[in-house]
C-alpha cells in the first residue's frame, strides 16, 4: 500500500514538475501526455491485478468440528444411557443386566445400536426367559430406534 | 358438658395441628425440593468442569497471551466465570481508558497540526503577495511546496492509522479462524448438529470470502480514494475528481452489499437453523418420554446434562469472543476517529488564509470514513454471526 502511494505521489509530482518546467515546443505536449499516461497506469494499476486474479484470492477456509471433544461427549452420553437402562430394567422387569448403547458421534444422541446382556432373570424362569428377552428387545428397539441385541 | 368442651377442644386445636403438620411436611418437601435443586446444578458445574477440560482451547489461550489486555488470563477460568454470571467488566475503568486513548492519540498529532497550521499561514501570506513584489510563478511554486508539505505529514499520519485499521481486519480473521472451529464443535455437542452443518459454509465465506473481499479490494480502493484525493489539486494538468468518485462508489457498493445481503442472509438461515434443531430436538424426547415413564429418564433426561453444558459453555465462549472482538476493534476506531477530527479541526483553522490545503484537509476527513466504514462492516458481521451462533441453538 505504501509503494503504492509514493509511486502514484511520485508519478503526479513528476508530471507537475514537468508541466511547469517544459519550454513551449513540439515535444512539450508529447512529454506531458506520456507523464499523464504513465499516472494513469499506475493509478488503474491495483484494478489490472484485481483481473489477473493476484490479489483476491477465492480460496474458503475450511472449518471442521472437534471430533475428540464431540466423542467425549457422546461417551459421557451414553455411559448415562446405560446406567439409566439397567435401572429401567430392574424397575420394570425386575431383572439385572448389563448395557451397552452405541451413539452416534455428530451430537444428534441418537443410538446406532443397543446390546443388553442378562445376567439375572430374577423371577423369570425357564422358557419364560425368551419371552422376556422378545419383549425387552421390542421395547428397545421402539425407543430407541435402531437394532437392539437381548444376550444372556 | 366436660364431655362436649372436650370433644369442641378436639375440634378447635384439630386444624392447628394439621396447619403446623403440613406446613412441617411443606417445609420438609420445600427443603427436598432445594436439595435436589442443589445437587442437580452441582452435577451440571461438575459436568461443565469436565467438559471443558475435554475441550481443545490451546489455539485460543496462545492467541490470548498475545493481547496486551488479555495476557495471563486462562480462557477456561474466565468460561467458568462467565458461566457463573461474572462478568466483571469495570465500566468506569473501560470509560476512562477509552478516553485516555482518544486524547493520548489527539496529542500525538499536535506537532503535525503545526505544521499544518505555519504552512497554511505561510501559502497564505505569499498569496496575498501575489499582486506585490512576487512573480505569479514563484508563489505558485511556493504554494504548490506548502502543499506537498501538509500532504506528506498528512499522508504519514494516515498511514500509521491505516495500517492499525488493516491490522485489526487482519486480526478479525485470525479471531474467526480460531473461535468459529470451537463454537461449531459446541453448536453440534448441544444438539444443534444440523445449524453447525448449516452455519459452516457461512462462517467459512466470511471468513475467507468477505474478508479477503474487504483486505484486497474496499481497502486499497479506499487508499486509491485517499491518493487521489490528494494528487487531484496537486497540478491542474492531471485531474482525478471522476476516477475518485468512481473508486468512492464501488466502495460504497461492496460494503453496502457486504452488510446488506450476507447480514439478511445470515439472520434467515440462522433463524431457520433454529426452528429446525429446537422443534427436531423437543420431537425426539417428546416421543421417547411420552411414550413410556423411565425411572431416570433416559434418552431424554440423561442426554439434557451433556447438552446444557455444551450449550452453556457456547454461550459463555460467544461472550467473550464478542469482547476479544471489542479489544481490537476499539483502538482503530479511536485513531480514524481522532484522525478525522484531526483533519476537521485543520480544515477549519486554516480556512481563513485560502488556498487548497483547507479543501484537501476536509476531503481528506471525508474520506477516512471508507476504512471506518470497512472496519465497521466487518466487526458487525463477525459480531452477528456470534450472536446468530450463541442464540440459534441450545435451546432444550
Amino acid at each position: 500500500m505504501q509503494a503504492y502511494i509514493l509511486s502514484l505521489s511520485g508519478a503526479v509530482l513528476l508530471s507537475a514538475v514537468l508541466s511547469a518546467v517544459l519550454p513551449d515546443g513540439r515535444l512539450a505536449p508529447l512529454i506531458r501526455g506520456m507523464a499523464k499516461l504513465i499516472t494513469l497506469i499506475l493509478l488503474i494499476s491495483p484494478v489490472i491485478s484485481l483481473l489477473r486474479g493476484t490479489a483476491f484470492s477465492a480460496e474458503l477456509p475450511s472449518f471442521s468440528e472437534d471430533a475428540a471433544f464431540l466423542s467425549a461427549c457422546t461417551q459421557r452420553a451414553e455411559r448415562e444411557e446405560e446406567l439409566a437402562l439397567e435401572e429401567w430394567l430392574q424397575a420394570e422387569y425386575g431383572i439385572a443386566a448389563e448395557s451397552e448403547v452405541d451413539l452416534w458421534e455428530d451430537g444428534s444422541y441418537s443410538a446406532k445400536s443397543v446390546s443388553v446382556r442378562i445376567s439375572d432373570f430374577g423371577i423369570y424362569a425357564g422358557e419364560a426367559h425368551i419371552d422376556i428377552s422378545l419383549q425387552i428387545e421390542a421395547a428397545l428397539e421402539n425407543k430407541f430406534g435402531c437394532e437392539a441385541e437381548i444376550l444372556s | 358438658m366436660n364431655m362436649k368442651k372436650c370433644i369442641l377442644l378436639f375440634l378447635l386445636f384439630i386444624p392447628l395441628i394439621l396447619l403446623f403438620a403440613g406446613g412441617e411436611i411443606y417445609h420438609a418437601g420445600a427443603e427436598e425440593m432445594g436439595e435436589a435443586e442443589q445437587s442437580a446444578e452441582e452435577e451440571l458445574q461438575e459436568n461443565i468442569s469436565d467438559l471443558l477440560d475435554e475441550l481443545d482451547l490451546a489455539e485460543l489461550q496462545a492467541y490470548l497471551d498475545t493481547l496486551s489486555e488479555f495476557h495471563g488470563i486462562s480462557l477456561k477460568d474466565r468460561l467458568k466465570a462467565l458461566i457463573d454470571g461474572d462478568l466483571s467488566l469495570d465500566y468506569g475503568s473501560l470509560a476512562e481508558s477509552v478516553l485516555h486513548t482518544f486524547l493520548d492519540e489527539i496529542s500525538v498529532l499536535l506537532p503535525a497540526f503545526a505544521i499544518i497550521l505555519a504552512a497554511s499561514l505561510l501559502c497564505g501570506i505569499l498569496n496575498s503577495a501575489k499582486s506585490g513584489f512576487l512573480h505569479s510563478t514563484m508563489s505558485d511554486i511556493i504554494g504548490f511546496i506548502a502543499y506537498l508539505a501538509v500532504g506528506a505529514v498528512v499522508l504519514s499520519c494516515l498511514l500509521a492509522v491505516l495500517s492499525s485499521c488493516l491490522s485489526a481486519i487482519e486480526a478479525l480473521g485470525v479471531q474467526m479462524e480460531l473461535v468459529y472451529p470451537v463454537l461449531l464443535t459446541l453448536m453440534a455437542a448441544s444438539g444443534g448438529n444440523v445449524s453447525a452443518a448449516i452455519f459452516r459454509p457461512a462462517v467459512a465465506f466470511l471468513s475467507g470470502g468477505i474478508l479477503n473481499l474487504f483486505t484486497a479490494v474496499v481497502l486499497p480502493v479506499s487508499v486509491a480514494v485517499l491518493v487521489l484525493g490528494f494528487v487531484g489539486d496537486l497540478s491542474s494538468e492531471v485531474r482525478t475528481e471522476k476516477l475518485g468518485d468512481f473508486f468512492k462508489s464501488i466502495c460504497r457498493w461492496l460494503i453496502g452489499l457486504s452488510l446488506g445481503l450476507f447480514g439478511l442472509f445470515l439472520t434467515v438461515q440462522g433463524i431457520a437453523a433454529a426452528q429446525y434443531d429446537g422443534i427436531s430436538l423437543r420431537t425426539v424426547k417428546y416421543v421417547v418420554s411420552g411414550s413410556v415413564p423411565v425411572v431416570g429418564g433416559f434418552l431424554s433426561g440423561s442426554v439434557d446434562l451433556v447438552l446444557a453444558g455444551s450449550a452453556l459453555i457456547k454461550n459463555a465462549l460467544g461472550s467473550f469472543s464478542v469482547l476479544l472482538l471489542a479489544a481490537v476493534v476499539l483502538k482503530p476506531l479511536l485513531l480514524l476517529g481522532a484522525m478525522q477530527l484531526f483533519l476537521r479541526i485543520s480544515a477549519a483553522a486554516t480556512e481563513p488564509v485560502g488556498g487548497k490545503i483547507p479543501a484537501l484537509l476536509s476531503r481528506l476527513a471525508g474520506d477516512i470514513g471508507y476504512f471506518t466504514a470497512s472496519l465497521l462492516s466487518v466487526a458487525f458481521l463477525y459480531f452477528l454471526t456470534l450472536l446468530l451462533l450463541v442464540c440459534s441453538s441450545g435451546v432444550l
